[in-house]
């Protein structure tokens, strides 16, 4: 496992057999980690949901065991010093942390004092903690927002303060747990560009555990966990052509990789680049007729909409004076259709999806479902034709048992106390917890916590179903799981309409695709048309998939994995 | 969202130290509460009325307008019912209760236009170091401002949870005053477990940062005793020299 | 409590819940400027048992907040007081009733139990009427027997239809998640104090005598047998007949 021994840096970082169990829990989280890091490296953790990746981020600072509860074993030495006898108190400015969830790093009332914060508990003179903010907003960009409220700025800015307020601890390692899951493309970008700066500017020791694959390509080592062990350790480019430890591991593999692969290639690309070389290599051609077979394909869909569902007619709809959120959107969705709404933070999807249960009412314009405004359709007939999944399902879970939670739909719709229990069987069973309906709902990990909310939305009966960002914080096992009962749903008849910041799901599920920007619709049709003009794509601030950019070069738009394979022919291989 | 009354001007007011601004709130809650006559509680009020204008904080007050009317009504109403001296005026209201009833309502409304003033024209973080630099421990006076800064944050998380319940199916506004706040559950639990949750992680971000490392903190903000801030503290000493005299 | 940083943040959470369930209703209030109609009452009684002393620091610190959005005045000292008493009340005497077993023994599981909250409840919101009724009597600005049985009932109706059905939804929670304050505080550290029994019966007559006495007085009905309107005493004599109940329930809560 351990290569390139001839480096001379120095270790930074030494787990030694490190094992962990909180104080309530019956198993170990972790099971016996090593791992030893060296100075100046950029090292991406990946692993599914529950693999133990924030507990070992814990027990880098002290925050385990003197924080957390629980019992450990092995030990942590940070640049030499025992965590065990040293603490947070003494730690923290040798190693700063930064968490997925930035609403609650942040506690200032100014940006400028939320930097402030780590220097002021140093105790540090006070020109030095000015030149400390000075240096740590340059570096995140946030000069021009030093006199804001936190609590007004945007998510991706969020972040980058949160980043800003550890930086200017100027600690020599950094660990960065999960930073971008919650952002948008845009600033999941920002976020890697800090990385890259970083690692040029500073020599910083950086640990990033990460979820987007693509991004692990600039590491100096890749470590994959799962199940509270470290089950591969190596550079990029060898851990990340092994696509079936990963797939082990619950991690998406690129899908270029993966693809060629599943292809039976002898070289496995992990750029556009290198699949360009590959492909000709192999001599891989798309069959003749591809094209067409993909057209009928899409045209089959088509053919099983039914009458208009909802029509969005000239919806104009502002928050407040110059807080214009919707600017004249106008759309048909029609029964069976399976829509994806893509567009950054800010672009109005989610205001334009909460227009069409009746959350939000027009201020300009018209939204009708089944040919009835919404203006005049109380909240209660809109809940029972369209249902809609909010993004963080813990928002609105609280009962004390799964099947009371998903029972509350349809009681509070005044369903009959026997028709409601057949509706939320049927949910459960649909998602699958039917068998753990008695459980509270709140011991369940965040993608079935996420299919309870869809159950309790699935139990009300609606025709349409919108979901807001169904697959945040999902690892790429509950994403697929996830998505295959979205998609069995929408065979089943639901019409689905659904934002996401998951580009490669919009590809490779939606039939149909609306990109906004600013409040508008700037584009609006079948999946692969919209994917076969990346120009139009990049106005709305969005890259293609890679595979899909690849199939592009190749003068045929396909949308994911599988669709290639069937489109693919394998001439005979000769050597080069 | 911004629920807060301060309003980011440059008045004198706004440019006095957090300390004075304290300690002139604290005097005029003497000098309004002081006087026992009528003349006198209008002199106090006029005083109030004279800060505000200085603190250009009238905006704020006619935000509140309704419930300063509410409120004098309301204290004349309760104190006028309760018997004291003096011939009765109609029905069982004595004229001595009527009296101290409009005198109270005045002494009221002068304290609360005080507390007006005061948030209109000081930001919440200089409350916290203004409270911490007189002595307040700094770890309380951290959670009272953190506090401050979630109240948006939780009002925020709170609309959400009502939409997605709303889409549910849940309504607030109909049935009996009993359904109404059983309503409430479903509201109330999924926004106290998502805080509570983050509250375990802003703690750890806390300690992550240093907070609680027992060194000897600094502060980022300044405050400096200018003399403005002394001529403003000798002028409310001698009103408040001058109210008790009269009050006595 | 204040070195432990989870507690410090959960007294600002306490605080911030109470203040920004309060503002919404800032708009409907049935004595303006002085009490609200509040579901969020609830909250000290809950987060009290929950958090102990950071509940209910939490509760003071979130009624100040919650006057800062026009009723910050001479009431909010009161308020403060009065609220720090309503969310420390509830855990003194939670486990010295004779029902729960310790002041851990949270899990409302049976009838007795709900007895045992709602009890702890209508004592805490007496306590809180006590407190703030008493101080703006002290400083005249409205009568104990206005202001005491409306704080009172409006609290304790928030808490009895609320709360038992809030504490069955968080606490096994919160517990599993190790956010409760036993958890949280290591044994040295709980507060605890000399006999909480004493403590407790302490509480339950600074809280009543002073109540009852501060009602009575106020309305005039101490010193009529008759009801004759007007008797009624003036402020010295219902602060002084209330004093020296909250003398007693301060000891109360010292010992417990």
């Amino acid at each position: 496992m351990e290569s390139e021994i001839q480096n001379p840096k120095s270790e930074i970082i030494e787990i030694d057999s490190l094992i962990f169990r909180y104080r309530a829990a019956s198993d170990n989280a972790l099971r016996g980690v090593s791992l030893k890091i060296r100075e100046g490296d950029l090292v991406v953790i990946m692993g599914p949901n529950e693999a133990g990746k924030s507990t070992l981020c814990f027990t880098l600072n002290g925050l385990i065991p003197h924080m957390v509860k629980g019992t450990l074993d092995g030990a942590v030495r940070i640049n030499g010093m025992d965590t065990r006898r040293q603490g947070v108190r003494s730690l923290f400015s040798h190693i700063g942390l930064v968490f997925q969830d930035f609403e609650s790093q942040l506690f200032s009332t100014e940006v400028e004092l939320e930097v402030a914060f780590g220097p002021e508990n140093l105790g540090l003179p006070i020109d030095e903690i000015k030149d400390r903010i000075r240096r740590a907003l340059e570096l995140t960009g946030l000069t021009n927002l030093r006199g804001r409220q936190p609590a007004t700025l945007s998510g991706g800015q969020k972040q980058l303060l949160a980043i800003a307020s550890v930086l200017s601890l100027e600690p020599p390692i950094l660990c960065f747990d999960e930073p971008t899951t919650d952002l948008d493309p845009k600033n999941k970008r920002r976020i890697f560009n800090l990385t890259r700066q970083l690692l040029e500017q500073r020599k910083q020791t950086l640990i990033v555990i990460e979820h987007e694959t693509e991004e692990a390509l600039s590491a100096d080592r890749v470590v994959l966990m799962h199940d509270g062990r470290i089950a591969a350790d190596g550079p990029p480019s060898e851990i990340l052509r092994n696509t079936r430890r990963l797939e082990e591991c619950r991690i998406m593999p690129l899908q270029l990789t993966d693809l060629f692969e599943k292809l039976g290639g002898n070289e496995l690309p992990l750029s556009i680049e290198e699949a360009k070389k590959a492909w000709q290599n192999n001599s891989f051609q798309l069959l003749p007729n591809a094209r067409k077979k993909l057209d009928e394909s899409d045209a089959e869909k088509a053919r099983c909409y039914g009458r208009p569902l909802i029509e969005v007619d000239d919806a104009h709809f502002s928050y407040g004076p110059d807080m214009s959120a919707l600017r004249g959107v106008s759309l048909q969705i029609r029964d069976g259709e399976f829509v994806t709404i893509l567009g950054q933070n800010g672009s109005g999807k989610t205001t334009l999806a909460k227009h069409l249960n009746g959350l939000l009412k027009p201020t300009r314009g018209e939204v009708r479902v089944e040919g009835t405004s919404t203006a005049r359709m109380s909240a209660t007939e809109l809940g029972r034709r369209i249902g809609y999944v909010f993004q963080n399902p813990d928002h609105q879970i609280f009962e004390e048992t799964i099947q009371a939670e998903v029972l509350f739909g349809p009681k509070m719709l005044g369903v009959g106390e026997k028709r409601a229990q057949a509706q939320a069987r049927d949910a459960l069973e649909t998602v699958g917890l039917w068998e753990r309906r008695s459980e509270d709902p709140f011991t369940l990990t965040k993608g079935l916590r996420q299919k309870v909310a869809v159950a309790s939305v699935l139990a009300t009966r609606p025709g349409a179903i919108v979901l807001d960002e169904p697959t945040t914080g999902l690892d790429y096992g509950e994403l697929r799981s996830m998505m295959s009962l979205v998609k069995r749903l929408n065979e089943s008849g639901h019409t689905i309409i659904m934002i996401t910041h998951c580009i490669w799901i919009a590809a490779g599920y939606a039939h149909r695709t609306i990109l906004m920007s600013e409040g508008r619709i700037v584009a609006d049709g079948p999946t692969r048309g919209i994917f076969a003009r990346e120009d139009m794509l990049s106005k709305a601030d969005i890259i293609a998939p890679q595979i899909v950019r690849f199939s592009n070069e190749l003068g045929t738009t396909i949308l994911s994995v599988e669709e290639f394979l069937q489109c693919t022919q394998k001439t005979i291989n000769h050597k080069p | 969202m911004n629920p807060y009354l301060y309003e980011s001007k440059n008045t004198i007011i706004h440019r006095l130290d957090p300390r004075t601004k304290i300690l002139i709130l604290m005097a005029t809650f003497v000098i309004a509460l002081a006087p026992s006559t009528l003349p006198h509680a209008f002199a106090a009020v006029t005083l109030v009325i004279i800060y505000a204008s200085l603190g250009r904080a009238w905006p704020v007050i006619a935000r509140m307008r309704n419930f300063l009317v509410i409120i004098t009504v309301f204290t004349i109403l309760v104190w006028g019912i309760i018997p004291r001296g003096g011939e009765i005026l109609w029905m069982f209201i004595r004229r001595e209760s009527l009296v101290f009833g409009v005198l109270t309502a005045i002494k009221i409304d002068a304290i609360l236009l005080a507390g007006m003033v005061f948030l209109a024209t000081t930001r919440n973080e200089e409350i916290t170091i203004g409270l911490v630099k007189m002595g307040a421990p700094y770890v309380m006076c951290f959670a009272f401002s953190t506090a401050l800064r979630l109240v948006p944050t939780f009002a925020q998380t709170g609309s959400t949870v009502v939409e997605a319940q709303k889409s549910r199916g849940l309504e607030l506004d109909t049935g009996g005053l009993w359904k109404r706040m059983k309503s409430y559950v479903p509201l109330m639990t999924p926004i106290f477990l998502v805080s509570i949750r983050n509250a375990n992680l802003m703690a750890l971000a806390l300690e992550a940062r240093g907070f609680a490392a027992g060194k000897s903190r600094t502060f980022y903000i300044q405050l400096k005793m200018r003399l403005r801030d002394w001529i403003a503290l000798a002028l409310t000493a001698v009103l408040l020299g001058v109210s008790l005299y009269i009050a006595s | 409590m204040w070195k432990y940083t989870k507690m410090v943040v959960l007294a600002a959470v306490t605080a911030a819940f109470y203040a920004a369930l309060v503002i919404p209703l800032k708009g409907i209030p049935i004595v303006p400027g002085f009490t609200e109609f509040r579901p969020g009452a609830v909250i000290p009684v809950v987060f009290g048992l929950l958090f102990s002393p950071a509940g209910a620091w939490g509760a003071a610190f979130g009624n100040v907040i919650g006057d800062f959005f026009g009723t910050f005045g001479i009431g909010t000292v009161g308020g403060f007081f009065g609220n720090f008493f309503y969310g420390l009340v509830g855990y003194k005497v939670w486990g010295s009733m004779g029902i729960a077993s310790s002041p851990e023994d949270l899990a409302i599981d049976s009838k007795k139990k709900a007895l045992n909250f709602i009890l702890a409840a209508i004592l805490s919101s007496l306590a809180c009427a006590e407190l703030i009724a008493w101080w703006l009597e002290l400083v005249r600005i409205l009568p104990f027997a206005a202001i005491g049985p409306i704080i009172a009932v409006n609290n304790s109706l928030a808490c009895v239809v609320l709360g038992i059905m809030l504490m069955g939804l968080l606490y096994k929670r919160l517990n599993r998640w190790d956010l409760v304050w036993f958890a949280i505080m290591d044994e040295k550290d709980r507060p605890r104090g000399l006999s909480p029994r004493i403590g407790a019966a302490l509480i339950w007559l600074g809280v009543l005598g002073g109540f009852v006495a501060g009602v009575a007085l106020s309305a005039g009905l101490a010193q009529t047998m008759l009801f004759k309107i007007g008797t009624g005493a003036t402020t010295p004599s219902v602060v002084l007949g209330v004093t020296p109940f909250i003398i007693i329930l301060i000891i109360g809560c010292l010992l417990a």
